[in-house]
């Protein structure tokens, strides 16, 4: 039976050393590597002192300080409303930047759905009409939002934190994310710390210095953005409130958003940022109201807002989809027009072919469509699924990683546990996918155990076997069994 | 010339990407020309976030801004365009509905039918397009994620495309739908053809002609976009956990079909066609 995939195989340690302590944080460092190694790398052999060690000393110290600021554009990014005009403020300044032709922001509904999504983590399947719950998000994003007025307490935070940003960063938003990578982290973060002092400061200086910099013209832009915006979009999704609003906005208000609610009053914020996304059902509402009005001539923007009573719906909403409606309907009619007069008085001689060709040219247009279409479906459900998977396999690892680091840590504290009855860690479950969860249960111990062997014999005696486990997911039915075996194995050699 | 060399070897594939991508949006309709990922900028980025350059820690941050900028452009965009869709697939919606019932003489119902006919062919084609869009530039945002990771080391772009995945521009289910209703209603604008045929050859080819224009930016983006399509999915050099398989054969036997069937057709409507 195909054992699971092996996370294991990646793993050369280095052979132990004087104190346990060094070689652990080595250990902690180079799985966190691995971690961010492309995730192809997981699938084959390397060995991670060759390729990583480099990496690890250089990549990461040179590297930390500017997760803070990573951190917070990955995921203020595509939320942050009035980010968005600093940010093409900043990135002009860097890099020519074409203007983006609509001026407001995009924070959008489903972004709320995103964040706390995220938070909730893996299992979650967002469901764009949900007003997802404000709170988790904002409390999560708080903590690594450094304060721009305090530009010493920033530096604090890139210097003795970089490893909780570097986990972080790449899953600040679930808090399940941050107790994990914050745990495993920090230490090594500090020990590289020391280890190039000269390369981290001066890249911290650096970042800093560039940051005070940004953050008087983000400030002045800031204010702009939020003085000049008449326009309110706000929020959608009729079933929405707009009580909901504020909240989802105040974390991702400003770079070092959550200080200045003071120049960002909330309310009038999220409401000018936010996007509306219509629905057939919504714009039938719509067409109804705009019909008991006397059509799209005669209907105002006010009476149809009125008539449709949908939570959330701005006027500003209203007009500018009244707008493209009457523009929809007056310009068939302008063709129609003409055509008609073209038939009366245009000569009927045609060609028979020219005509014909015209509805088979249209056909064959149509084919081609069909058939776009038709890949592009099969394209996107691929895509979802490949990055499932990557999603599971990368979950796969960390927990491997997560309890092989436990595993080690007692053993090397002198514990006398057997790797064979040592349990599944419940701090690995909290973001268990149901359907992996009996995967994740049965797969750690054995692979656990081989690493924990691994540690004892200075060598490595077991070569952890590649196995390609192209599927993951199919595997999950035999998972229950295969590892079974794997552990009888392990304790026979 | 290390550089240099590396175009042919691993910088292969990520050239063909970029060109490919900016051969798609050439191609497009004119209103959309500016709206596609801005792969090159981005990957300049990457190439200053990989080196020891003292630029390094500014190209991260101005990378990962540029990227959510991105995101949210094509969010807004992308918005726009799938609201306006949604009016005017109502709208043609209507009109069948009319030109069915319409009781005039047969001439003049033959030329609503085939205004009609047109409008949803072309209609169908923007929103297949805007779906294309879409796939285009998540594309792009995974392949330039993939450099970003392997220059920098870094794990960016599992948890960013996480994110991307819903957003509104990737979250496509509404198009979809749309799509799928506009390939029903043209499916019976279509089938209802003989009645209308005789009166068609006798219409003026100027009332079809007129509309040609937007139409054939319509096909010829269509056209480029299935050509894309097929290209990326050849085997890369590149290829890895995260790539798309080649097309299907049956598949691309197809495609290669339909491409050639359309370019006859986009050949013969430049032109009058002249019958014997």
């Amino acid at each position: 039976a195909a054992p699971m995939v092996r996370w294991g195989c990646a793993v050369r340690l280095p052979p132990a050393t004087g104190g346990r302590r060094p070689p652990l944080e080595h250990i902690k460092i180079n799985l966190w590597e691995r971690r961010n190694a492309c995730p192809q790398f997981l699938m084959r052999r390397c060995d991670l002192r060759q390729s990583h060690n480099s990496r690890v000393s250089g990549g990461m110290s040179s590297s930390l300080p500017i997760l803070p600021n990573s951190l917070k554009e990955t995921f203020h990014g595509p939320y942050n409303p009035q980010l968005t005009p600093m940010q093409r403020q900043l990135t002009s300044d860097l890099v020519p930047l074409h203007q983006s032709a609509l001026p407001s922001a995009t924070l959008h509904p489903r972004a709320g759905a995103m964040r706390s999504s995220y938070a909730a983590s893996l299992g979650y399947s967002p469901n764009p009409l949900d007003s997802a719950p404000n709170h988790e998000r904002q409390s999560m994003v708080a903590p690594f939002a450094p304060q721009p007025s305090d530009i010493e307490v920033f530096q604090t935070l890139s210097n003795n934190i970089p490893g909780g940003h570097t986990g972080a960063t790449w899953f600040p938003g679930s808090a399940d994310g941050l107790s994990d990578y914050g745990d495993n982290i920090p230490a090594s973060g500090s020990q590289i710390q020391n280890g190039g002092p000269a390369v981290t400061s001066d890249v911290v200086a650096k970042q800093n210095e560039w940051w005070a910099e940004i953050m008087n013209d983000d400030w002045r832009d800031i204010l702009d953005a939020t003085a000049a915006d008449p326009q309110s979009k706000s929020m959608v999704q009729p079933s929405n409130s707009a009580a909901s609003q504020p909240a989802v906005n105040q974390p991702a208000s400003s770079h070092g958003g959550e200080i200045c609610n003071v120049a960002s009053p909330p309310n009038s914020n999220s409401a000018a940022k936010q996007r509306m996304r219509w629905t057939p059902e919504l714009h039938e509402c719509f067409v109804d109201s705009v019909n008991k009005l006397g059509g799209s001539e005669k209907a105002t923007p006010k009476g149809v807002l009125k008539l449709m009573k949908v939570d959330g719906l701005t006027i500003y909403h209203v007009k500018s989809h009244l707008q493209k409606y009457r523009t929809a309907r007056y310009k068939p009619d302008l063709m129609e027009g003409t055509a008609e007069k073209r038939t009366t008085t245009e000569e009927l001689t045609l060609d028979l072919k020219s005509s014909m060709d015209l509805t088979e040219a249209l056909r064959l247009q149509m084919e081609v469509q069909k058939r776009l279409h038709e890949q592009l479906e099969t394209q996107r459900k691929l895509q979802l699924r490949i990055e499932e998977q990557g999603k599971y396999l990368q979950m796969m690892f960390e927990k491997q990683s997560k309890s092989n680091t436990e595993k080690v840590q007692d053993l090397s504290s002198g514990a006398t546990t057997t790797l064979s009855s040592e349990p599944s860690h419940p701090a690995t479950r909290n973001r268990d996918n149901d359907a992996a969860d009996d995967v994740n249960r049965t797969g750690e111990n054995p692979v656990s155990a081989e690493i924990g062997e691994t540690l004892m014999h200075a060598g490595g005696n077991q070569e952890m076997a590649e196995s390609e486990s192209s599927d993951p997911l199919a595997n999950t039915n035999d998972g229950s069994k295969a590892p079974q075996e794997k552990r009888r194995r392990v304790h026979d050699s | 010339v290390a550089e240099r060399a590396c175009i042919f070897t691993s910088r292969g594939c990520e050239m063909k990407f970029g060109k490919r991508l900016k051969k798609q949006v050439e191609e497009s309709l004119p209103g959309w020309r500016d709206k596609f990922l801005a792969y090159k900028r981005l990957k300049v980025l990457v190439r200053l976030v990989s080196g020891s350059s003292p630029h390094r820690a500014v190209a991260e941050a101005t990378f990962v801004r540029l990227l959510n900028d991105e995101v949210d452009r094509f969010n807004a965009f992308f918005l726009e365009q799938e609201e306006e869709f949604i009016i005017r697939h109502k709208e043609v919606r209507e009109t069948v509905k009319a030109v069915a019932g319409e009781e005039p003489s047969e001439a003049e119902r033959a030329v609503e039918m085939r205004k009609v006919r047109r409008e949803i062919v072309d209609l169908h084609g923007e929103m297949v397009l805007l779906l294309n869009y879409s796939a285009v530039n998540y594309t792009g945002l995974a392949k330039i994620l993939k450099k970003y990771d392997k220059r920098t080391g870094r794990l960016l772009r599992l948890p960013f495309i996480e994110e991307v995945l819903k957003q509104p521009f990737y979250t496509t289910e509404l198009m979809s739908r749309l799509v799928r209703e506009c390939e029903e209603t043209m499916a019976a604008v279509f089938a209802s053809d003989n009645s209308g045929d005789q009166w068609t050859r006798k219409c003026c080819t100027d009332t079809g002609m007129a509309p040609m224009a937007p139409e054939q930016g319509i096909l010829r983006n269509t056209v480029a976009a299935l050509v894309a399509m097929r290209e990326l999915r050849s085997g890369s050099s590149t290829y890895g956990h995260f790539s798309l398989p080649p097309l299907a054969k049956e598949t691309e036997h197809g495609l290669l079909l339909s491409i050639q069937v359309a370019d006859l057709v986009q050949s013969e409507a430049h032109g009058i066609v002249r019958v014997v």
